[in-house]
């Protein structure tokens, strides 16, 4: 049809800036490298310093920002599009916040003393895994899943966690505050190439599943009555839909912390971009998702250098600046 | 076509359909009649295999609905809701695609060439194709209910059931809608209707099924089912029943 296929263009418009930002981002820093030299050093097999830092240290911040903030999108768009809400985000249904309590624990207790650096990442997914199937189990009944009650559990239960954060912060010592407090404001920089890997894996992974789902869902937009009318099998999609938008983001969180906002802005400004087709809605939050995640941390790398501001700062500014001016420009709803 | 047997349904512990028994035939073209309550809804959303019923069955076909497969079911029933609300962020072209969705496959999310020319026949048949790139929400009422009933139609059904398709239209668009349903029906639609203007059940439909507190308590043409005594008693009101001049079918008319 003419309006998907003009949707189609906006989508490799997309990719080349995904492409250009990440070029950026292997270019900028504490060493300046040309771009020509980039391909120079990605491509020969040489030793010197900066192929190091491009190889070692930039490259796999990307490959995380490609995987957490693609994730995130998608998560916040399915979800969006699954409880017709344009409030829901990720972390709405609390998965962030089980995922921060069980860090906070493992801060607290000295988890890491047996685990190691793996400690964090598993205890924040398995609070988030705790908090899912917490969330899905109250909300479920013999009829099926209640989606209004489903957020609404959510929501309680994020109030919960955050509260029970706080508990363990008043009773923590200042060592393990610092930790708490810098991992819930999440950042890219994760040492374990393992972990990137897997963070980037599932999130492609989900990406690929909602994409399969994207037909049914532009049927879900209608209510579920009409999805049922239109040969959807609404209970089970609505199961697939919330499981695979928790994993991904209790993945994300987990292995970058709470780094806020990609999921409720991405997802809007993609259907101001390119319309209300989850077709092409889910393919394009991923990619952006990812190329504003990497140049978030980019900036949030370079601006106070060399020094680091929390990327969480950056992606609520910009995001929150960028939304606001897309609103008042366009006439805009869900 | 489609049989109703002593079926009973509800919602949860409710029952609000008491012991139907009907029959619509292949090519029939049929009113649900009756007062706000009567279950009329209910009836539409038993026989589309949204609920399932707590005693009784919906046969369709020979098949009961709530055992075919949703797509198979969504492929041969479908229905057109009351959509005043309808609020989805796609343009009418895209709306009415999604009615193609029943055929597609686990792994198809992209419209074939079969799919665009279909949708581009429900648009014309429903005089719609200049409204494709319209968004939803700028419709008019009338617009909105056209573009439904060409998503209905895009799912090839063999059964469409309409509720309250000329809810909050002008008679123009009333008329419109009845029009083009009626002619979908000559081409042998099978169409079950609820209708709350029951001058458009006589001026339309072969058949008018009057329902009250979830039974059936009339079944037969126009002039068998508009009985003055029968509409009184059902309705609690009073009504009084003239001959229409040009079609000599019964017309309603409410009385002071």
């Amino acid at each position: 049809m003419e309006s998907s296929r003009g949707n189609i263009g906006w989508v490799f418009l997309l990719m080349a800036i995904l492409l250009a930002v990440m070029l950026f981002s292997l270019a900028v820093g504490a060493v300046e490298i040309p771009i020509r030299r980039i391909f120079y050093l990605l491509t020969e097999n040489c030793e010197s310093p900066e192929r190091a830092i491009l190889l070692k240290v930039r490259l796999p911040r990307i490959f995380l920002g490609l995987g957490v903030g693609g994730g995130l999108a998608i998560s916040g768009v399915i979800l969006q599009g699954m409880l017709r809400n344009p409030l829901v985000e990720p972390y709405t249904l609390g998965i962030s916040g089980g995922a921060a309590l069980g860090v906070c624990l493992n801060i607290v207790l000295g988890g890491s003393a047996i685990l190691g650096s793996l400690s964090t990442p598993l205890s924040g997914f398995l609070g988030a895994l705790g908090v899912i199937f917490f969330v899905y189990t109250i909300s479920s009944s013999r009829g099926g899943m209640r989606l209004s009650r489903l957020l609404l559990i959510g929501v309680m239960v994020s109030f919960m966690a955050s509260s029970l954060i706080m508990l363990v912060m008043a009773l923590s010592e200042t060592r393990d505050l610092h930790g708490i407090i810098f991992w819930i404001m999440g950042s890219l920089e994760e040492p374990n190439p393992w972990l990137i890997k897997t963070a980037l894996f599932v999130s492609v992974f989900g990406a690929v599943i909602s994409f399969i789902y994207s037909a049914d869902l532009n049927a879900l937009s209608l209510g579920e009555e009409e999805a049922f009318h239109l040969g959807v099998r609404v209970e089970r999609m609505k199961r697939i839909i919330f499981v695979i938008a928790s994993v991904v983001t209790g993945c994300c969180v987990a292995v970058s912390g709470v780094i806020g906002f990609i999921g409720l802005v991405v997802p809007h400004l993609m259907r101001l971009l390119v319309g209300g087709d989850h077709r092409i809605l889910v393919v394009a939050s991923f990619i952006s998702g990812a190329a504003f995640l990497i140049l978030c941390d980019t900036v949030a790398r370079i601006i106070i250098a060399p020094m680091e501001l929390p990327v969480g700062v950056i992606t609520g500014l910009v995001g929150g600046v960028l939304f606001i001016y897309a609103l008042s420009r366009k006439d805009y709803s869900f | 076509m489609i049989k109703l047997e002593n079926l009973f349904c509800g919602y949860g512990k409710k029952t609000v359909l008491k012991g139907l028994n009907l029959e619509v035939r292949t090519g029939g073209f049929a009113a649900l009649i009756g007062p706000n309550g009567s279950g009329k809804t209910t009836l539409v959303r038993t026989m589309s295999g949204l609920l399932t019923p707590q005693k009784g069955k919906v046969i369709f076909d020979g098949k009961d609905v709530n055992k075919m497969p949703h797509k198979e079911l969504a492929k041969k029933i479908a229905v057109m809701t009351q959509a005043q609300t309808l609020t989805a962020p796609f343009c009418v072209e895209e709306f009415v695609l999604l009615g193609r969705i029943p055929y597609w496959g686990r792994f198809q999310v992209v419209e074939d060439k079969k799919d665009i020319e279909l949708v581009e026949r429900v648009l014309s048949r429903t005089g719609i194709s200049h409204l494709r790139q319209r968004p939803l929400k700028e419709l008019s009422g009338g617009e909105r209910q056209l573009a439904n009933l060409a998503r209905a139609l895009a799912q090839e059904p063999d059964l469409l059931l309409l509720d309250e398709p000329t809810a909050h239209l002008d008679i123009g668009h009333q008329v419109q809608i009845m029009d083009l349903v009626r002619d979908l029906n000559d081409k042998g639609l099978t169409i079950v209707a609820v209708l709350h203007d029951l001058n458009l059940a006589s001026l339309y439909c072969q058949k008018l099924i009057l329902l009250s507190d979830g039974k059936i308590q009339k079944v037969g043409s126009a002039t068998d089912v508009l009985e003055q005594e029968v509409i009184n008693k059902v309705y609690g009101t009073s009504i009084t029943i003239r001959q229409d001049p040009v079609t000599s079918l019964p017309f309603v008319f409410p009385v002071h």
